[in-house]
């Protein structure tokens, strides 16, 4: 047997600390566990990072490759730009028809006509801009810029002729016959003056003609 | 939650400190025994001890020119202990936690400190008889029920015929209970119980005798008193102080005759005889000096086992101690046992138990035998 005399206020006092310890143990306990789950997830999570950038290592010449790829493809339009800009001004040559044409003319004038000089200059004019979407469009690399972008050339004929004429009327004859062939968009008498020519009075003149492709 | 606590804590006792009590503190005038026992198959066994004495602040502020005055000989006057409290001695106590196995310590203040006086109330229930045990004691020392700490238990019925109960009642200071549980805890030491003087000599008796039904007398003899306690069962069935009879009066004679410090006195007291097996004669020789002071105090203490003889004899005659027990600082005092035996003509044996192999030297066990006892108290609390 015994007795106890603590006041009661120590008692639970000490008793109250004594939970609170034990409490404390507990929560101490659990944020250590909390603490080693989390570093365990952690380590886990650095695993999977350092792999992924492990990974990212490894894919780095793709992307290299990748990105030289589109440089490429935008170098390569580029260079179709300038082939196509190159295409259009280089055009079919009809000089050939064009003479045609002007013989024909010649022959509408009845013989009164002789062409002397026949000078074919192809000159090429820009028409419209436009955007060329054909390989931005197809590929997901960034677009073009302003510098790729090119205007579409059209490419006119300017024929100049020199030739001498029995008298203006002809000029006139062989001048409609050009126009009236629908191929030249523009007919002009640049001059004409009078000439002998074998102690016959002549028309010398000067056209110049504009034919589109 | 706190019920799953609680089951955690007596677990946790019966995994981790099953074989070891706790800290047994006994806090007396001149020193501090603390013990922890152990249970190995049934059986104590003395685990650890130690002794701390009390700073020499009594000497220097009584006396200083007086022989008394001694620089080693430790001393706190009880009022000083009841008003301030041991944080002087505690201090160094605070790594004696290695030495003891866990927090946990019983305590009680030996030398007359907490107060017992037996009480006779008319029959009632045990709550109301708590009540009426404060209260009286209260209107007897002349202070407020709120200051007062007591506690009793139900002695044995000496009077059949009567409508009255006897209590053995103890009684202590709040401020006192409150400074010692304090001062404990700042040194390590978690008290767990505040035990009474018989109640400790009861178990430490029980602790060591071979029958328990064996009425037993045992004899604390203190520094500052001696305590006289009726056992049975673990029962302190009676219980004397004998203030005259403290170490203390026997050192100051010894002092005072031989014109030597208190410590040299207590050297020359404690010192083994010359001759061992001759202990009793030894005791006997009226011719040594020394001997002639204990004697006189050896028939003082006598006189007054007898009365109480007489005394349980007359109250309760179905309990006459057959062996006496003795406990204390006083066992130091070769041949002690014997002396008393031979004066009182009953079988008389010093406290001891088991010790364990950690302990080393020639300890006189019987000196922590209130603190073993305490100690003990871990398993009567679980």
């Amino acid at each position: 047997m015994h007795v106890n005399l603590l006041p009661s206020s120590f008692v639970w006092r000490r008793l109250i600390c004594k939970r609170l310890r034990q409490w404390g143990f507990v929560f101490v306990v659990l944020g250590v566990a909390v603490l080693l789950c989390n570093a365990l997830l952690l380590e886990k999570w650095w695993r999977g990072f350092s792999a992924l950038q492990e990974s990212q290592a490894a894919a780095d010449p793709i992307r290299q490759l990748q990105r030289e790829r589109i440089h490429k493809s935008k170098e390569a339009l580029v260079l179709e730009q300038k082939i196509d800009q190159l295409q259009a001004a280089v055009s079919r040559d009809r000089t050939n028809s064009l003479l045609g044409i002007i013989a024909n003319g010649v022959l509408s004038s009845d013989g009164t006509v002789q062409i002397q000089e026949l000078q074919v200059l192809v000159v090429a004019k820009p028409i419209a801009s436009t955007h060329l979407t054909r390989e931005s469009q197809s590929n997901a690399g960034p677009k073009p810029n302003s510098s790729a972008e090119s205007k579409a050339m059209r490419s006119e004929r300017q024929l100049t002729l020199r030739g001498i004429a029995i008298e203006s009327e002809s000029i006139s004859t062989f001048m409609q016959s050009l126009q009236e062939s629908k191929v030249f968009s523009k007919v002009e008498l640049r001059s004409s003056q009078e000439r002998l020519v074998s102690d016959r009075s002549a028309q010398e003149f000067q056209l110049e003609c504009l034919s589109h492709e | 939650m706190s019920s799953l606590f609680s089951h955690l804590d007596r677990i946790s006792h019966r995994l981790f400190q099953h074989s070891y009590g706790w800290t047994g503190v006994e806090i007396g005038c001149h020193c501090i025994n603390m013990a922890q026992v152990r249970k190995i198959d049934n059986r104590w066994q003395l685990a650890a001890v130690w002794s701390v004495e009390h700073p020499t602040t009594f000497a220097i502020a009584s006396d200083p020119d007086s022989s008394q005055c001694d620089e080693n000989f430790g001393w706190l006057a009880s009022d000083e202990i009841i008003e301030h409290g041991l944080a002087p001695t505690l201090e160094h106590l605070e790594n004696l936690n290695a030495l003891f196995h866990g927090r946990n310590c019983a305590a009680t203040l030996t030398d007359g400190m907490i107060e017992y006086r037996e009480l006779d109330l008319p029959a009632c229930d045990p709550s109301e008889s708590q009540a009426m045990v404060r209260s009286e004691i209260a209107l007897e020392l002349d202070c407020e029920l709120e200051d007062l700490l007591t506690d009793c238990w139900v002695l044995p019925q000496n009077r059949p015929r009567s409508n009255a109960s006897s209590f053995g009642a103890v009684s202590l200071k709040r401020s006192t209970a409150m400074l010692l549980a304090s001062d404990l805890l700042k040194a390590g030491f978690d008290c767990q119980t505040l035990d009474a003087m018989p109640c400790a000599m009861a178990r430490a008796t029980s602790m060591a005798v071979e029958g328990k039904e064996i009425a037993t007398l045992a004899i604390d003899l203190g520094y500052h008193q001696a305590t006289v306690t009726l056992v049975q069962d673990g029962q302190p069935i009676l219980s004397r102080g004998l203030r005259d009879l403290g170490l203390f009066h026997l050192l100051e004679l010894i002092s005072i005759s031989f014109e030597i410090s208190l410590s040299d006195a207590q050297t020359l007291l404690f010192q083994s005889p010359s001759n061992p097996e001759g202990d009793l004669n030894a005791i006997n020789d009226f011719s040594n000096p020394l001997q002639q002071k204990l004697s006189g105090y050896l028939q003082t203490l006598a006189h007054e086992i007898e009365k109480t003889l007489e005394f349980a004899d007359r109250a309760y005659r179905a309990i006459t101690p057959s062996q006496i027990m003795l406990m204390g600082a006083g066992v130091r005092i070769p041949a002690m046992d014997q002396a008393i035996e031979y004066r009182v003509g009953l079988p008389t044996q010093t406290w001891a138990i088991d010790v364990s192999e950690n302990l080393f030297g020639n300890q006189h066990v019987g000196v922590f035998a209130i603190a073993a006892g305490l100690s003990s108290l871990a398993w009567e609390s679980m």
